[in-house]
This record gives C-alpha cells, structure tokens and sequence, in this order.
C-alpha cells in the first residue's frame, strides 16, 4: 500500500501539473482567439451545454468517481502491515517487520520433517503477533514452535507474546517418471 | 513524503471523490434541492455569470491553471526528493562545541568538518563488527539537536544483544569525536537470510 500511495502520489503530481499546463495553454489561445491546441472549444461547448444531469454517461461518471473515492477510502483506513516491529533490545530499536518473517520461515524449516514452512508476524499492542504455517506431520507443530518461540526470544521479542502453528499435512508426491508394473 | 502524509493526502482525495459521488448522485437523481437534474452541465446561470464579468473569467480560469500547476510540480518535488530526513551538513565546531569555547576567546578562523565525514566514520566503525554486513547512517537535524539514524543489515546468526552493545559504544565514540550528542537515535536491523540453502 505504502508503494502503491508512492506511485499513485507521482501520477496524481503529473496530472495536475499536466491539467493545469493545459489549462493556461487553453486560456491563451482563447485570449488570442485561437483555435485550442488540444481541445475543440467548440464542441465541447456544444457538448457541455447539451449534456444533461441526468444523462446515464454523467451518472455513470459521478458514480464511478463516487466508488473510486470509496475504495481509497478503505484502503487508506484498514491497518497496514508494519515494515517493522518494535524490539525490547533498547528504545528506538526496530527490526525489519519482512526479514524477520524471512528468518523465523528459515528457523521453521529447518526443524527435522519440515518440508516447507512460512511465517507471519504482526504488531499486536506493544509486542508481536506469530503465525507459522508448516507442511508436516501434525506431531511436529510442538518443535516447530520451541523453535521459533527460541528465535524471537534472541530477535527481542516477549516470550508472552502469542505463536500460533498449523501444521498442514504433506501432499502425497506423485512418482513421476515412475510406472509400476503389474 | 512520508508514509502517514501521503496516508492522508489520499484520505482527503478518497474523501472528496466520495462526496462529490454522493453528492453528484442525489443530485442526478433530481432529489438536491435547488439543482435541476434537466439542466445542462454547464447551465443558464453559470454562463450568464461568465459574461457578466468577462473578460476576468479567463483571467480567473488562467488562474486556476497556475494553482493546479504549481501544486503539482509541488507535490512532485516532494515526491522525488531523495531522503526523508534531510542529512546535516557540514560543522562548524564552534557551534558544537558551545558558547562556552567562545568565552575562551578563539582565535580567528574557523574549523568546519563535514558531516559526510562523520556519518562514513560511523558506518566504518559500526562494520567492524563481523556480525554487521553493512551499515548506513543518517545525521540529520542540527548541531544543537542532532539525530542518528542507523540501519543495520545483520547477519542469520548474530546475537542482538551484542550488536546492541557494539552499537552503543560506537555511537559513544561517535559522540566523543565529533561532541555531537543525539538526541534520537532509532536503529532499523535487518537480518540476512541469504546464506548457504538447505539440501533436502
């Protein structure tokens, strides 16, 4: 969200640099009784005096702006997730929120039987929020969260904080290449 | 820019669209009072305005253009200038040193250091550290309160708790050399993944 506010700041910056340019542009051709270099001054005055309120395209307009506003609406209101996460190491000590989530998958994966695992954490008040989700066997779920609980007690982290682990079973691996004979 | 002003640019942008939406909608479907929704887009009244006061409508309009333009250039200057926290530059060590070095009574001159120099000081002594990959700084604020900021990318297996102490003692030494003293110091580590991969 944070890339997209960037991107979308830059782009909003060019169309009011660009609208306004064209505006000025506009205004003196008009004041020089010219013909508009981008727009035709008159059908657009043709159009916008003709055009009623209550047309569907004017509606469709209004209420595409409507739901366009809506949904940045939402997007700016929901909680984003953290680029980093507060450790009790000292004050003003953070930890890049993606890397940590790097490290700890890295930590899950290399408990014996863990065939793949991904981490997410969260801020929740002032500590973290862990979720770990593993392809093993369910027994392991107790070792895989030793072990991370292990590692974010080194990365600073509560050891009250809260770590969840779902252990999702392994997909049988079809024997490709391999035909069994009757 | 920063992320929460930029959060709230597009708040209010989000905002208006939302209410010229709804607003725009009500009265489209000939419930606003005072709008006819038979009207033109540009109706009677607006023209009627426009020729009254003419030639100032273009003068108004070209106006407008200039506003829009130069908001925009504006929030593109922000948008691309390079650093959130903008580096301190160069030192003048009687500024650092205080008011007391001027009752002394210093000889003329002066002795400036730049404030590059510091910040590469830092980042060497903070590498020196083999758990420290890399480091980066930022001295920003000003002589009288400056700020650190540091970013630290740290390798799978190091010990914060030592890297802590390694960067305190460092910035002690930064705050000796340079009698600079922080007032914030906010330190971002990052930890290395990219090591030799599993073999399954």
């Amino acid at each position: 969200m944070r890339l997209i506010n960037r991107l979308a700041a830059i782009l909003l910056a060019l169309t009011l640099l660009g609208g306004g340019a064209l505006v000025i542009i506009e205004v003196f051709a008009v004041a020089l009784h010219r013909p508009g270099l981008v727009v035709d001054h008159e059908s657009w005055y043709r159009a916008l005096t003709t055009t009623r309120l209550r047309d569907p395209w004017v509606r469709t307009g209004i209420v595409t702006a409507g739901v366009t506003g809506l949904l940045i609406l939402v997007g700016q209101t929901v909680r984003w997730k953290p680029e980093r996460l507060p450790t009790r190491l000292a004050d003003g000590w953070h930890l890049q929120r993606r890397s940590v989530e790097r490290h700890l998958a890295g930590t899950a994966d290399s408990v014996p039987g863990v065939a793949f695992a991904s981490v997410m954490v969260r801020r929740e008040g002032g500590g973290w929020r862990t979720r770990v989700r593993a392809v093993g066997e369910a027994s392991l779920g107790t070792a895989v969260e030793n072990a991370v609980r292990r590692e974010l007690a080194r990365l600073g982290a509560d050891p009250d904080d809260p770590v969840h682990v779902d252990m999702v079973g392994p997909r049988p691996v079809p024997l490709a290449g391999i035909r069994l004979r009757r | 820019m920063t992320n929460s002003s930029l959060r709230v640019l597009w708040t209010i942008v989000g905002l208006v669209l939302t209410t010229i939406g709804v607003v725009g909608l009500v009265a489209s479907l000939g419930h606003l009072a005072g709008v006819d929704e038979d009207a033109p887009l540009i109706w009677s009244g607006l023209l009627r305005l426009w020729r009254a006061i003419e030639p100032w409508g273009l003068a108004i309009l070209g106006a407008l253009g200039l506003l829009l333009a130069w908001l925009g250039a504006h929030l593109l200057g922000r948008q691309l200038r390079p650093r959130r926290h903008p580096a301190m530059g160069d030192l003048d060590l009687r500024t650092v040193t205080g008011p007391a070095a001027g009752a002394a009574g210093l000889p003329p001159g002066t002795t400036r250091v730049r404030g590059a120099c510091l910040v590469r000081g830092l980042e060497r002594d903070l590498a020196r550290d083999p758990q420290v990959r890399r480091a980066s700084v930022v001295l920003a604020g000003t002589a009288a309160d400056p700020e650190l900021w540091i970013e630290l990318q740290l390798g799978s297996r190091a010990a914060l708790t030592t890297v802590r102490d390694h960067v305190s003692a460092a910035v002690g030494r930064f705050r000796a050399t340079s009698g600079l003293v922080p007032g914030r110091l906010e330190v971002i580590a990052r930890i290395d993944t990219s090591g030799p991969a599993r073999v399954r």
